[in-house]
């Protein structure tokens, strides 16, 4: 009898503890830190560690070579190029897709059944994947087979080589990411736009502001906070580019759009399979991403402080 | 302990990495084995997924039905592309499936790292004539003197020309190029006739072509012992200028073409001449395409060279000894000429089995016996070199794009050497 009365207790004062707030918070966390240690945390730590080491794919003739695989890096012009690739593409898309989303999402601001249909339509590319995309605009833009090229052509006008040519190949992939991704800035930044108060704008008329004036000293100020996160994150998706690079021109022609995530997959998952130098490039780029990352949002910060 | 806490953290974070996107991909493997008696369930990945695949799909069914070792296989097709992504990190996952097809040109790097089982043994098995096998389609699947891989098809690149443009470029269509000379001169006739047509694809990633061009000059990739690049010479600077005058100055064909692009042309009816293996046959039948296939060109007329290339049944360490059994069982069955006359004869490619050349319907079948022709004098390149696939991807291949771009041969050639050289030392 008293066996049972202690396990009731036991029972009670268990679900007691879970039940405070304080307690049930980190049951409802639990999910996710669990998914972000597995697939997060556990692969950063694995990278980091693998990057130390000679060490191929199948794990065979592992060799600890200390910081060998960085000091590779300074001398592989193959992956300086890379990350220099991954910087343009970068300084291609990331104001371009900020930019064309602010403008549309001010564009949309009012509540119309035209803007609301022109909301969905620019929203339907972020559905397609980037795989769908890419074949997509590879096959539009194909010089033999391609419709653009046909269009072009039917003027009089030259049939450029889109993803051919080695100038244009690249701004034609930051041009179908801006196409593929610029409904979800526009979305976050008519959110944001859409809470400035009313009086705002009447103020603003009042003394005299024109829609030109209204948009930089009124909107823009107000928006700053969302403006930095579109920022931030458009910088960490686009130093991450690899989808559209791999369908379109797989890092061609003659490697001058290959991306630092694929010179990394290139290195680590195909011949000569080396896991641990491309863990180490993967280090780098970690680094890099994080001190841009942080970069960016200490200035929008000190940017949102002045607006105010 | 060091070293097992090493591999774990390696397999989380390679897995982890790969894993989400190769995950999609889906995996195979489950499968069942038991004692004898009872059925014995292999998995087969492979990269047929053209029309062959649907023969491959039908002999499967039928050993399926009819074999009397009770074993079934579960074959999973998928791209080569895929197949290539797929399978190292399956074999450190222990994910690996019981046997595979893969092409002769990967599988030296799989061996090198322990990563297959030896299959010599499979040639004393009762009831396999070993002596049935044409030697150098047996040796393909020799690395270091060891058997690693028992033939499943054997291939090279051939010639393909559509006989339609041939005849609108005023040329015979019955007589087609036999020498790269002749190939450029005919090339340049049916450019010239306009409309998007062109006269010949040297794709971008057309490493196979630019073997046989190398090899029909007399140039070399490495020396004698593979230890050192032999690129660097006169015979490689005339295949590089060749087709530079070729495709840059003479623009008989597109610059920046990958072969898939190259294929679609030829499958489309507008590229005169092409260099590609007998895959191709399937589609251009399809598509109603007037064309003639014949053996390689060659550096001059009577000349008799070509690499012999093909696919192999491999089976990684992983698998046990009652599946190998099994296994044995299939390859066997794949190795009767029944098999082999049904697979040259469907998918057009010629036979390494001598009893199927010598068939009656095989030696009918013009493009077969062209084919087989061809087979008869080839050789393996670089067999059993396990940085063939590496140079090939990240030498050659860049190379090949540099030229038909129009960069400095001789600097290209010398670049590439140097790159030879620095991957067969190991860095």
């Amino acid at each position: 009898m008293e066996e049972i009365d202690t396990s009731v207790s036991k029972k009670r004062s268990f679900f007691r503890f879970w039940n405070q707030p304080k307690h049930a918070a980190y049951l409802f966390m639990a999910p996710s830190i669990i998914i972000l240690l597995f697939f997060m945390v556990i692969p950063l730590v694995g990278t980091l560690g693998l990057s130390f080491f000679d060490i191929n794919i199948f794990f065979t003739g592992t060799k600890f070579v200390g910081l060998d695989n960085f000091i590779q890096f300074f001398h592989d012009q193959r992956a300086i190029n890379s990350m220099w690739h991954t910087v343009y593409f970068t300084i291609l898309e990331t104001p371009t897709q900020v930019i064309v989303g602010t403008i549309a999402a001010a564009a949309l601001s009012r509540t119309t059944l035209f803007n609301r249909f022109s909301r969905s339509v620019f929203y339907v590319p972020v559905i397609c994947s980037l795989t769908t995309s890419g074949i997509i605009f590879s096959m539009l833009l194909d010089p033999n087979i391609g419709w653009i090229p046909y269009v072009l052509h039917q003027f009089g006008m030259s049939t450029p080589q889109f993803f051919r040519d080695a100038t244009l190949a690249m701004p034609s992939i930051a041009v179908m990411t801006v196409w593929k991704n610029f409904g979800v800035t526009m979305t976050i930044m008519l959110t944001a736009i859409q809470a400035i108060s009313p009086s705002l704008y009447e103020s603003a008329e009042m003394d005299g502001a024109n829609k030109k004036q209204q948009f930089f000293h009124v909107t823009i100020p107000q928006i700053i906070p969302s403006l930095g996160f579109c920022v931030m994150t458009n910088l960490i998706g686009s130093m991450q580019v690899f989808d559209q690079i791999y369908v379109t021109t797989a890092g061609g022609p003659e490697f001058k759009t290959e991306s630092a995530v694929q010179y990394i997959y290139s290195r680590g998952f195909s011949a000569p399979y080396q896991l641990g130098y491309a863990s180490s490039v993967a280090t780098i780029l970690f680094v890099i991403i994080a001190v841009l990352s942080i970069s960016s949002n200490l200035y929008m910060s000190h940017k949102e402080k002045q607006m105010r | 302990m060091k070293h097992g806490l090493i591999k774990k953290l390696g397999v989380v974070a390679a897995i982890a990495a790969a894993g989400l996107s190769l995950a999609a991909c889906g995996s195979n493997s489950k499968s069942s084995s038991s004692s004898s008696g009872k059925t014995t369930t292999i998995t087969f990945w492979n990269g047929f997924t053209s029309t062959d695949g649907d023969v491959l799909k039908q002999i499967v069914k039928d050993y399926n039905k009819t074999n009397k070792d009770h074993v079934k296989v579960k074959m999973d097709i998928m791209t080569w592309d895929n197949f290539n992504q797929k399978l190292p990190t399956a074999i450190t996952a222990r994910k690996a499936p019981d046997f595979v097809a893969m092409n002769y040109g990967d599988m030296a790097s799989y061996v090198s790292n322990g990563t297959m089982k030896e299959m010599g043994d499979f040639y004393n098995q009762s009831g396999v004539n070993k002596s049935n096998f044409q030697t150098t389609a047996r040796n393909l699947g020799v690395i270091n003197g060891k058997t690693y891989f028992v033939p499943m098809q054997v291939q090279g690149m051939y010639l393909y020309w559509n006989k339609k443009l041939f005849k609108k470029a005023g040329l015979n269509p019955n007589n087609p190029p036999k020498t790269w000379a002749e190939l450029a001169t005919d090339a340049k006739k049916i450019s010239k006739l306009g409309n998007n047509t062109q006269g010949f694809a040297m794709p971008k990633d057309g490493s196979a072509i630019m073997y046989n061009l190398l090899q029909d000059n007399g140039a070399k990739l490495m020396n004698s012992s593979e230890k050192k690049s032999a690129l660097n010479s006169a015979a490689t600077k005339k295949s590089f200028d060749y087709l530079q005058q070729l495709i840059n100055k003479d623009g008989v064909g597109p610059k920046n073409i990958s072969g898939a692009e190259a294929d679609n042309l030829m499958l489309a009816g507008s590229l005169g001449i092409y260099i590609n293996g007998p895959w191709l046959n399937s589609g251009l039948k399809k598509n109603k395409i007037d064309y003639g296939i014949n053996t390689l060109v060659q550096a001059k007329q009577g000349d008799q060279k070509a690499i012999l290339d093909g696919v192999g049944f491999g089976i990684p360490t992983s698998t046990n000894d009652d599946k190998t059994k099994a296994i044995y069982s299939f390859v066997k069955y794949w190795n009767t000429t029944k098999i082999g006359k049904k697979w040259s004869l469907e998918n057009k490619c010629a036979p390494y089995l001598k009893s199927v050349a010598a068939n009656k319907d095989i030696k009918d079948d013009k493009l077969v016996s062209t084919m087989y022709k061809q087979i008869g004098y080839a050789k393996p390149y670089y067999p059993g070199n396990k940085n063939m696939s590496n140079i090939t991807t990240n030498v050659i291949n860049p190379s090949i794009e540099k030229v038909l771009a129009g960069n400095n041969t001789t600097s290209v050639m010398k670049s590439a050497s140097k790159q030879i050289d620095s991957t067969l030392s190991g860095n």
